[in-house]
């Protein structure tokens, strides 16, 4: 096929620094990333009597049924924990999870993709 | 929810281990508690949850009421990288460029081919490609969200063994991959292994000799491998990804180091420039970018990876037109299935279709009277509404729900209506009415490229995505410097 457009080559980059060395910069690739604000996670719950825990999946295949058996043995170990279960995406966003922290006193979260 | 005040744990599967805690540092929250689920393996059968579940309950019980420690409650904070350059000093030229890559890969900074040393001078001859200003930022890579700017464009390109006169091109795939609305997480950090399509059009496509024609997606067009690799190596390095750290795709992608990067055969076309039917001038140059399953072709029809052949080289135009028809509405359950939460099924969220071409093809289609994309699309958009009529009771409720959903906004966005179409349903979904199997005409695409005299019908689908609306985006050609188009 036809050449189109004439470029001229590029520079050369390497520095013969002595003899028998070879000495060249490179640039860094890579992206820089602007942290967010580092945060603790939130101090827990002492005990779970009488506490609402949340449970919260996206639903793929079988969640549901190992979210089930820790319902059950919430409320099995803890008769006065209240269960609510919860399921969205994998991120909850920010209305969902305002909700949850509303609600609930400690959560478990498993999502997956 | 931490952030909310609400304490609690984050469970995960094996081999996510660095997945998680590079998730807690990306949020800010490092020393988040998170409890690893030995045995836990999507798709396993139900009976195997119950066992694990009891397992580690204790733990789950553990990470909920012990208080933190003090190295918990004040976690060190991340160390800004500043990203400086490195100075590679060898024996010979032969031993520096050795050095250099293995230098770059052990820092996850290639992508396992060799990679060219960008230095100063290269990039610098690189950037003669744009006009654009070297710190000019295009956008955020997820999952990281690491900077992506012209420069650093430009450094990925040189690595790539790029041409200037490419950079515009890889710069405008970045705007696409980066934009507001694209869920690049999906592609770049699924188990699913998704891909991504860069098609470029318009008359830059003829000026750099990109391949659009026998061999498209193969070998030997430097433009084509190239382009491709200089926004694979971009996505790695401003999204800060690995495979196996943050980058779960199972397979790894087919077409992994090129991505499915190639032309639109304007020549041999019909029809006007792909662009047009995105709201560009035909006379512009643009590329578009487009999430692409990758699966392979063994997950039925609905998943059908990579690309698969919908009709081979000789099929009757009429012929392809009813396949394409059967195959979509074969996927109705894509958007009628019942919306449970609790059984997600990704069998169960609409499509786009991408179909490629072959100019031979396209003017069959043409000679059956549609003169564009546009009229093939909505002509297939029409034939795959169903009647309201014909209709399941279940499947009636599924539309229902799915229009609830989307008004009320929760679910995943793979599972919603865009604000715009839940118009479109809620009139539809009444007797008389019909209800189409996609969300839009605009989820299906046509491009025409491939060997000028016959070759293949072949197909990408691609459910909705998940995070955000949108896993298809075209965008202009702008700055380029030494070619006459995508000025």
């Amino acid at each position: 096929m036809e050449k189109r457009i004439a470029v001229v080559p590029p520079p050369s980059a390497m520095e013969s620094t002595a003899a028998g060395s070879v000495t060249f910069k490179v640039l860094n690739p890579r992206g820089e990333i602007e942290h967010p604000p580092i945060l603790a996670p939130a101090p827990r719950v002492a005990e779970l009597a009488g506490k609402t825990v949340g449970l919260y999946c996206n639903g793929k295949r079988g969640t549901s049924v190992f979210f089930d058996t820790v319902e059950e043995l919430l409320k099995e170990k803890f008769p006065t924990v209240t269960v609510l279960r919860y399921t969205g995406a994998f991120d909850p966003g920010d209305k969902l999870a305002a909700q949850i922290a509303k609600e609930c006193d400690t959560f478990i979260d498993g999502v997956g993709d | 929810m931490e952030n909310l005040d609400l304490p609690g744990v984050f469970l995960f599967s094996p081999g996510f281990e660095h997945d998680a805690k590079e998730a807690a540092k990306d949020y800010g929250m490092p020393t988040l508690r998170t409890l690893m689920i030995p045995g836990f393996v999507w798709g396993q059968p139900d009976e195997e949850k119950t066992p694990l579940a009891k397992a580690s309950f204790a733990k789950m019980i553990d990470a909920l009421t012990r208080p933190l420690a003090i190295e918990e409650t004040k976690p060190e904070p991340i160390e800004k990288d500043p990203f400086l350059p490195v100075e590679i000093t060898a024996e010979s030229y032969e031993a520096a460029l050795e050095k250099f890559n293995q230098l770059f890969l052990d820092n996850h900074w290639g992508d396992g081919l060799p990679l060219l040393p960008p230095t100063p001078e290269r990039v610098k001859w690189m950037l003669t490609g744009t006009c654009r200003a070297p710190n000019e930022v295009i956008g955020k890579v997820a999952p990281k969200n690491g900077i992506a700017t012209i420069e650093k464009i430009a450094i990925n390109a040189v690595m790539a063994g790029a041409k200037p006169e490419y950079l515009p091109v890889i710069i405008a795939a970045m705007e696409g991959l980066t934009d507001k609305d694209y869920d690049l997480l999906h592609p770049q950090a699924s188990m699913g292994s998704f891909n991504i399509l860069v098609a470029v059009t318009g008359p830059v496509a003829k000026e750099l000799n990109i391949n659009s024609g026998v061999g498209y997606l193969g070998h030997g067009w430097r433009t084509n491998n190239t382009i491709g690799r200089a926004v694979r190596l971009c996505l790695i390095n401003s999204g800060h990804t690995w495979p196996g750290i943050n980058d779960m795709a199972n397979t790894g992608r087919q077409q992994s180091h090129t991505l499915y990067t190639f032309a639109e055969n304007q020549d041999f076309s019909p029809w006007p420039p792909y662009h047009v039917t995105q709201g560009f001038k035909p006379e512009d140059s643009c590329v578009t970018v487009s999430t692409m399953g990758s699966y392979g072709g063994t997950w039925g029809q609905a998943f059908s990876g990579g690309l698969r052949i919908v009709a081979f080289m000789g099929t009757p135009a009429e012929k392809v037109l009813s396949t394409v028809i059967e195959n979509i509405l074969s996927m109705r359950e894509a958007m009628f299935a019942q919306y449970r939460p609790e059984v997600f099924d990704v069998k169960h969220i609409p499509l786009k279709h991408i179909f490629l071409v072959p100019p031979e093809m396209a003017r069959n289609f043409q000679r059956l009277g549609f003169a564009s994309q546009e009229s093939l699309r909505d002509y297939i958009y029409e034939k795959t509404c169903v009647p309201y009529e014909q209709l399941s009771p279940e499947e009636i409720q599924g539309i229902q729900e799915k229009i609830k959903i989307s008004i009320a906004g929760e679910g995943s966005y793979a599972n919603r209506l865009p604000p715009d179409r839940i118009p479109v349903f809620q009139e539809a979904l009444k007797p008389g009415g019909k209800v189409s199997v996609l969300i839009t005409p605009e989820d299906i695409h046509f491009m025409v490229v491939g060997y000028p005299v016959g070759g293949s019908v072949v197909e990408s689908t691609y459910h909705r995505a998940p995070y955000k609306w949108v896993g298809h985006k075209t965008k202009l050609i702008s700055g380029a410097t030494l070619t006459m188009a995508g000025r």
